[in-house]
């Protein structure tokens, strides 16, 4: 085998306090797709972000074509050769793709310092053409321009330094499902122009289908570099979490209907077309379609954050939801998809957190019932089995995984009947996922109705005794319990017309 | 953590550098100035100070809340020139007090129904009312002040009971009425909530329209409060009164560790921040010192104060 690329020594970083990384050993040839993966904080950022000029190691070398180099700032390893795409896009959405592409260019000015527009437009366009991003207009501003093409652009962006290494982290988050082949087109147009990408991903499926080998991280050390021939999902998560994780899927045996606890007809707004559909009690009811197919909608307008038409049944009554305040007075708990900007107050401690939407219920002549929250605080933290020294902690300072229970643990204290959890498990690790997913089982046993809304295919299937499946705004189909597979899914999500012997 | 801070029995935090700065201002003009150091002058800046701390007491709430109101001065302005008007027009005078707190709560109305039903930035609609209202305190009077109050309506400004002015007193059960508010009641949950979050707070079912529109009512109401208060201690309703009152506050409030971008800071704070700057000015004002100086000090010290809080 050739030469490698780029070779990392000994890696080790300290923070004060903490050994993220802890004498890491990589290689990385040309040509090749190297996936890197372990759960959240085992330090893939800490290693990506000495790669690319972010941070210093506190020992260790790093050797570019044999050569070893310290990178003092991104800016100096993008100059090198190595360049990084981060899960959330670094670009101007006012500026045009190629201004973004040479916005901190100087070899792009003219005469007399002027920027010369036509060399930036066509040398942005052949670069952006040359990743087969054909079909895209660099002139064209970049908020016009869909999140795969924002990618492409970064993409172009990130090699129009003479990238040999390029790192992508998590590029399939911000795309929707069916965009993601695309992504994999690029990627193989790279990998046959000799670049070398670091492939960060959560997401198994897509490890095993562009990764040409893996290098797994678990507390700051290096488990194991395989190639992908030789792992299985299995034996991967095994060495991400170091224990077996025999059942992530918690088994839900199949139930008679009881009683219909939501009933939605004809509801319509935006992205939803005359939506309808009904919630048993103790049921899960899974709700999947490609982003923008109306899911999203359908939550916001069943809690109150958006208006629309359409009929809504609480217990057979029918019920007018204006409001989130209102909502939570019918007993619905929404578990919202971003976590940072709508579950969590960051700074707060977990206790008010978790208090935060019963303060109401916890308030005696005006004032706020200090032991009745700490009581309540400390039964969610138990519960849910929320890692934290004390509930008086910064929600800050903790794990995704622990975040989001905190958000499952304020809906809980307010005894919803109704609760909708949509994205339950973003960013959050696998062995946390696990436990996540058996409250929410544990919730549907004890009699709560659910309705799940999940980007993740695995755990829509795994979860749910029906599942509905959107298609631009609409019902196509509705698998009943165990029908579901991955494949189908998707099929009937992107285009129910294809599949064949099916009405819709 | 530094060594020398290891070593003290107890963790160096904001309020006790506030507390020590005041301190420290006191004793500097202990000694320059003789004068400084009396019970009497101490309770002629408290008197002083009233107008200033009981509109720093609804600018804490909103600049946690992640707001601002400009419009502060101008309501005042307003409110005590409603009043004055009520009270020239024939109406009784403690009538005419509650006119001006209408007049107070009315424009605190506007600027809450524009900032929280309708999402429109504070600083905009603030400013916005801060211009009209000063125009309409012109045109309402045309500038011309109101006096001839009786007597008993003084009591408010003027009155000391055992050395102690009354309108201080009544600025620090405020502080204490409000501190309880923010401590130890939802509402006060939901303005720090709302300033570390806003998002959050309506993803929890809880009012984020309500709370902000409170805010303002409340502010309105204060700055009202404040302009009776003046007109009381001047014996005079004018239209220039509470110009630039704003910036004061602000200022107190931002020294006294509330966080410019919300959802940090407390009372107890910007009490302390009121001080540190009335003293400094009474102490200067014994000094001799130009009020030009003076806002040159105040200035670099807001900066100083202020210079930590990065978003």
């Amino acid at each position: 085998m050739a030469n490698p690329v780029l070779t990392m020594e000994g890696i080790s970083k300290e923070f004060p306090g903490v050994k993220a990384l802890e004498g890491v050993d990589f290689e990385l040839y040309p040509g090749e797709v190297h996936a890197l993966m372990g759960e959240n904080g085992a330090g893939k950022s800490t290693l990506m972000k000495i790669l690319s000029g972010v941070y210093a190691p506190t020992n260790g070398i790093i050797r570019l074509k044999g050569e070893e180099v310290v990178f003092r700032n991104p800016l100096a390893a993008q100059h090198q050769g190595v360049s990084i795409i981060h899960q959330e896009f670094n670009l101007f959405p006012n500026l045009s793709a190629a201004e973004n592409m040479y916005i901190d260019r100087p070899e792009i000015a003219g005469r007399f310092g002027w920027l010369s527009w036509s060399k930036m437009y066509r040398e942005a366009q052949q670069l952006v053409d040359s990743i087969g991003g054909g079909g895209i207009d660099v002139r064209k501003e970049v908020r016009h321009l869909g999140v795969h093409s924002q990618q492409v652009i970064e993409i172009a962006k990130a090699l129009s330094f003479q990238a040999d290494v390029l790192i992508m982290d998590e590029p399939s988050a911000a795309l929707p499902e069916n965009e993601v082949q695309k992504m994999f087109e690029v990627v193989e147009r790279l990998k046959a122009q000799g670049v070398a990408i670091v492939y960060v991903s959560h997401r198994m499926k897509e490890i095993f289908e562009i990764a040409d080998k893996v290098t797994v991280l678990r507390d700051g050390r290096k488990i194991a570099t395989r190639n992908i021939s030789e792992v299985t999902e299995q034996s991967l998560i095994r060495m991400m979490v170091g224990k077996e994780v025999s059942q992530l899927y918690p088994v839900r045996p199949f139930q008679q209907r009881k009683e219909t606890v939501l009933q939605v007809k004809q509801l319509s707004l935006d992205a939803a077309h005359a939506v309808s559909f009904q919630l048993h009690k103790g049921e899960i009811l899974g709700l999947f379609g490609l982003p923008g197919s109306g899911s999203h909608t359908i939550a916001c307008r069943l809690f109150g954050l958006a208006k629309g038409t359409g009929e809504i049944g609480i217990n057979g009554k029918p019920v007018q939801i204006n409001s989130p305040a209102e909502a939570k007075e019918m007993r619905i708990a929404y578990v919202p998809p971003d976590r940072h900007r709508q579950g969590i107050i960051k700074p707060l401690s977990i206790r008010s957190n978790l208090a935060l939407p019963i303060l109401r219920d916890l308030s005696e002549g005006g004032r706020l019932n200090q032991e009745k929250i700490k009581k309540i605080s400390q039964y969610y933290m138990d519960r849910l089995h929320i890692k934290s020294p004390n509930d008086l902690q910064s929600v800050d300072f903790l794990s995704g995984g622990n975040q989001q229970k905190v958000v499952i643990g304020k809906w809980l204290a307010s005894k919803p009947e109704i609760l909708i959890l949509e994205e339950p498990t973003r960013g959050v690790d696998v062995g946390a996922k696990a436990e996540i997913y058996n409250i929410i089982h544990e919730l549907a046993q004890n009699g709560l109705s659910i309705l799940l809304i999940s980007s993740e295919m695995p755990e829509i299937i795994g979860l749910s005794d029906r599942i509905l499946v959107l298609h631009k705004g609409e019902f196509v189909h509705e698998f009943g319990h165990g029908e579901a597979d991955q494949e189908q899914l998707l099929k009937r999500a992107s285009n129910p017309r294809l599949v064949e012997g099916d009405a819709v | 953590m530094s060594t020398l801070a290891r070593k003290l029995p107890f963790k160096p935090n904001r309020m006790l550098v506030q507390l020590l700065l005041l301190l420290l201002i006191i004793l500097f003009f202990s000694f320059q100035a003789p004068y400084f150091l009396s019970f009497t002058n101490f309770m002629n800046v408290l008197n002083q100070m009233v107008e200033v701390g009981l509109i720093a007491i609804p600018m804490t709430m909103i600049i946690i809340s992640g707001a601002m109101d400009l419009s502060v001065g101008s309501i005042l302005a307003f409110s005590a020139v409603c009043m004055g008007i009520a009270f020239e027009g024939g109406l009784n005078i403690w009538l005419s007090v509650i006119v001006g707190l209408l007049a107070g709560l009315a424009c605190g109305a506007v600027n809450g129904y524009l900032i929280a039903r309708h999402r429109m930035q504070a600083i905009v609609v603030t400013i916005g009312m801060l211009v009209m209202l000063r125009g309409l305190v012109y045109v309402l009077n045309e500038g011309r002040p109101v006096s001839g109050f009786p007597d008993a309506f003084y009591f408010m400004g003027q009155q000391y009971i055992w050395g102690i002015p009354f309108n201080a007193i009544f600025l620090a059960v405020m502080f204490l009425l409000v501190t309880f508010v923010m401590k130890k009641t939802r509402f006060g949950a939901y303005v720090y909530g709302i300033g570390n979050n806003e998002e959050t707070v309506h993803y929890s079912g809880i009012s984020v329209i309500r709370t902000r529109f409170i805010l303002f009512l409340l502010s309105g109401l204060f700055s009202a409060l404040a302009g009776v208060f003046l007109v009381s201690r001047l014996a005079s309703a004018e239209a220039t009164s509470g110009t630039n009152i704003e910036l004061d506050v602000i200022t107190a409030t931002l020294i006294g560790g509330t966080h410019i971008f919300g959802g940090r800071g407390s009372l107890s704070g910007t009490f302390v921040g009121l001080l540190i700057i009335v003293f400094l000015r009474n102490g200067l004002n014994l000094l001799g010192v130009s009020v030009l100086y003076q806002s040159v000090i105040l200035g670099i010290l807001l900066l100083i104060a202020v210079g930590k809080q990065k978003a």
